[in-house]
């Protein structure tokens, strides 16, 4: 080609179209001119032709088969992008949506799944007091029982020197278990955790001078045997606290016990009612002033109850013989001495309800076990040789406990301890009221006293060392808490709340220093029962927030996966 | 060469050779597919055989395109059934072409039937036609080999090209719909596969016939 004087060759696209033949005549007419006078230009033509006609020349290849239908296709099954997920459709006749459907509805069911199961327990931010103590409850019940089992075996072992020899089934073995079901049971009811004040109180509204209606009242509501046995089983509390091996280990003798404290309750609520009628006579306003004996009283001391007949004035020395068997020296004492020792207080409006004073119900059923001994043998006569009941004076401050399952404490007691003869003919009664460890609504309400520990409830149990599982313990706790070895059962179930050995030990030495730097320190070290500790929460939140991450990292996961198979079909 | 050509104004008939399966394109005009298969056949088969440079291969394509063009006739807007059947067959081709560079594969059997050898596929081109002379059915053969080797070392685009236009003499504008691509770029296409096959012959100049080959 001649561009202003100058041959310029031909370009490749300018003979491929002219192999082709897609040029106009002008075009073929200007090639054709550069082509006569250009050499180069003509042998580049050539070899174009050549290459075109070597192209053309390939030889057709012959059909291996005929590719003509026999029958029409099947209709296409959907798009083939979509395979995977066709595939699943079939499997499980879903709709072939976009895969981020599926995988967010699945994310979103886990989501769902987890928030369920996570507010089965109560929600770790919540703080409802329903899903706290409900969560309170599962983690202490069983180790909780099975601990107060234990406990009440070691306090009934504590408390063998003043039973044992009136009560041969209360024995222990030679191999230190507390063995036989009576015992057990006992212990396991007796959860009299008499209060201080409540005690006091009651023993200044109860009137001496008007025993004798009481024991009038008190006959003609004598419970029958026949109601006994159909009385209610076990109270609330311990229905609630009980594990089914808890309470499969009771021996049936506890419910008609349980029965019978309940009947003498009522029993009770009338000598009060009875009892608060009476008049008032002078000697109630120094009873009144009187400073308590009671609350001097140390903790797990032996109190000497002083017989009324030999203290009659002695106003002072009342409330100390009343706070735990002032009534029940009633059939003991003649009624003429009664009525002139004992004083007549009026009922006070600061006294509790028998509601509220149920608590000492132990020392009621210790009445009337003393009751049915009925008159001595003298008939009537005045009993001077009554021997000095005594009774342990627990740790006070402690909340009260519903009347029933205190009162099964000293109803459980076997009747060859009532009466029991002295060696000089005289009746001795013991006593033992030792209180057990608060399970279920009451540790849930989160008092004070809910950090005591069943040692740091008398001088004796303190001084005794904190008594290890038994062997048979451990071996029921683990039989109640399958999921946890023995190690773990024993180590737990050193204390009701499921406090460590450390806890305990110091609960244990602040106590044995003094009641009241003993519920200092438990106050100051208890963890508010209200909420769960900090650390929990944030562990059950971490819990939560790990597993939707790891629930949104296995749907992307799918998703990848799904992906991936689905270029592998595509390009297949 | 004579190839058969489909008449889309033909009424569908009884078909005698094949079931006749009826179709209908957007327009709603009814064709007989078994007919289409037959004219249009033999062309996309050796269109798919060059794409993918293998027979078994182009087969199964081949069986594919036919099937989804039978589906997707509906489709169809009955303006050129040759050119939107080839698409298809392209089409496809290029699909294997992608899977085969994603997973490669190496056949246990040899690629290509040994034309010597008595099992190979009796082709056409195999055989000495009746007017040329042994001599020029063996160049014939060698320049088939050469050239389908040069075919096979152009990029996909341009060979795809120089097979619709120079191998089944597409027109460019058909080319360009088949390819779907502009006729710019398609006269782009075949001038650069045409030099790049013709660097390709030039480097293989003894092995070609005299009268392709170039005077020094």
């Amino acid at each position: 080609m001649w561009i202003f004087g100058k041959h310029r060759h031909l370009s490749d696209v300018q003979l491929s179209d002219y192999v082709s033949g897609r040029l106009s005549d002008s075009e073929k007419a200007r090639l054709q001119r550069g082509l006569d006078s250009c050499e180069y230009c003509r042998q580049e033509l050539l070899t174009w032709e050549t290459t075109s006609a070597a192209l053309r020349a390939l030889p057709e290849l012959e059909l291996p088969r005929s590719f003509v239908m026999l029958e029409a296709p099947a209709p296409a099954q959907g798009r083939r992008q979509g395979a995977g997920f066709n595939a699943m459709a079939g499997l499980g006749r879903l709709p072939s949506l976009s895969p981020w459907v599926y995988a967010g509805a699945a994310s979103l069911a886990a989501l769902a799944g987890a928030l369920i199961v996570t507010t089965q327990g109560g929600l770790p931010w919540s703080g409802t007091e329903e899903g706290l103590m409900s969560d309170a409850a599962t983690k202490q019940a069983p180790v909780a029982v099975a601990r107060q089992m234990d406990s009440g075996a070691e306090s009934l072992k504590a408390s063998q020197p003043h039973i044992v020899p009136a009560s041969p089934q209360i024995a222990a073995s030679p191999a230190g278990e507390v063995e036989g079901s009576d015992e057990r049971v006992s212990a396991m009811v007796a959860r009299s955790m008499v209060t201080r004040e409540a005690a006091s109180r009651r023993a200044q509204a109860v009137p001496q001078d008007m025993s004798k209606e009481a024991s009038a009242i008190r006959e003609k509501a004598e419970p029958e045997p026949e109601a006994l046995s159909k009385a209610a089983p076990l109270p609330k509390a311990q229905m609630a606290t009980a594990t089914p091996q808890a309470m499969a280990a009771l021996p049936p003798a506890a419910v008609p016990a349980s029965a019978e404290a309940l009947a003498e309750v009522e029993v009770e609520v009338e000598v009060q009612k009875a009892d608060s009628e009476a008049p008032q006579s002078a000697e109630v306003a120094a009873a009144r002033e009187a400073p308590a004996v009671v609350p001097q009283a140390e903790p797990g001391t032996i109190v000497p109850v002083v017989p009324e007949a030999a203290e009659e004035s002695d106003v002072a020395a009342r409330p100390s013989s009343g706070y735990a068997l002032d009534a029940a020296q009633a059939p003991t004492v003649a009624p003429a001495a009664r009525d002139s020792a004992a004083p007549a207080v009026p009922e006070n409006p600061s006294v509790p309800s028998v509601r509220d004073v149920t608590g000492d119900a132990g020392t009621t059923s210790a009445f009337e076990h003393r009751g049915e001994t009925g008159p001595p043998a003298d008939g009537g006569k005045e009993t001077s040789q009554v021997q000095t009941p005594t009774v342990e004076v627990q740790e006070s401050g402690i909340a009260e406990v519903e009347a029933p399952a205190a009162m099964q404490r000293a109803d459980t007691l076997p009747p060859q301890q009532e009466g029991i003869e002295g060696e000089d003919g005289t009746e001795v009664v013991q006593v033992s009221v030792t209180p057990e460890p608060m399970l279920g609504e009451q540790a849930a309400e989160g008092t004070a006293e809910e950090e005591k520990v069943p040692g740091d409830t008398g001088s004796e149990a303190n001084a005794r060392e904190p008594t290890p599982p038994l062997p048979g313990n451990v071996a029921r706790l683990a039989r109640a808490t399958p999921m946890m070895t023995p190690e773990a059962v024993s180590k737990l179930a050193v204390s009701p709340q499921g406090e460590m050995a450390e806890q305990a030990e110091e609960k244990r030495r602040a106590a044995a220093t003094g009641p009241g730097a003993g519920e200092t320190g438990s106050q100051g070290e208890s963890h508010s029962p209200q909420g769960p500790a900090p650390k929990e929460t944030v562990f059950r939140f971490v819990w939560v927030v790990g597993g939707l991450l790891t629930l949104v990292a296995l749907a992307l996961g799918g998703y990848l996966v799904y992906r991936a198979n689905r270029s592998r079909i595509s390009t297949n | 060469m004579a190839r058969p050509e489909f008449k889309l104004e033909d009424p569908v008939g009884p078909c005698e050779d094949h079931p006749t399966l009826r179709v209908e394109d957007r327009s709603g005009k009814s064709y007989c597919f078994n007919c289409i298969i037959a004219s249009h056949q033999s062309q996309a088969y050796n269109i798919a055989c060059r794409i993918l440079n293998d027979r078994f291969l182009a087969e199964d394509a081949l069986q594919e395109s036919l099937t989804s063009a039978y589906r997707s006739f509906s489709q169809f807007r009955g303006d050129n059934l040759r050119a939107w059947l080839m698409r298809i067959v392209s089409n496809s081709c290029r699909d294997m072409l992608r899977a085969q560079r994603a997973r490669p594969t190496v056949p246990l059997d040899p690629v290509g039937p040994d034309p010597d050898s008595d099992d190979a596929t009796p082709l056409v081109s195999n055989f000495p036609t009746t007017v040329e002379s042994p001599e020029d059915f063996a160049e014939r053969r060698e320049l088939g080999l050469v050239i389908e080797a040069g075919l096979a070392s152009l990029s996909e685009e341009r060979r795809l090209s120089l097979l619709l236009v120079d191998v089944q003499g597409f027109s460019y504008e058909e080319a360009a719909s088949i390819l779907n691509c502009s006729t710019g770029t398609l006269k782009s296409r075949i001038s650069r596969g045409r030099r790049d096959l013709r660097e390709y012959l030039r480097g293989a100049g003894e092995l070609l016939p005299s009268r392709f080959r170039q005077e020094e």
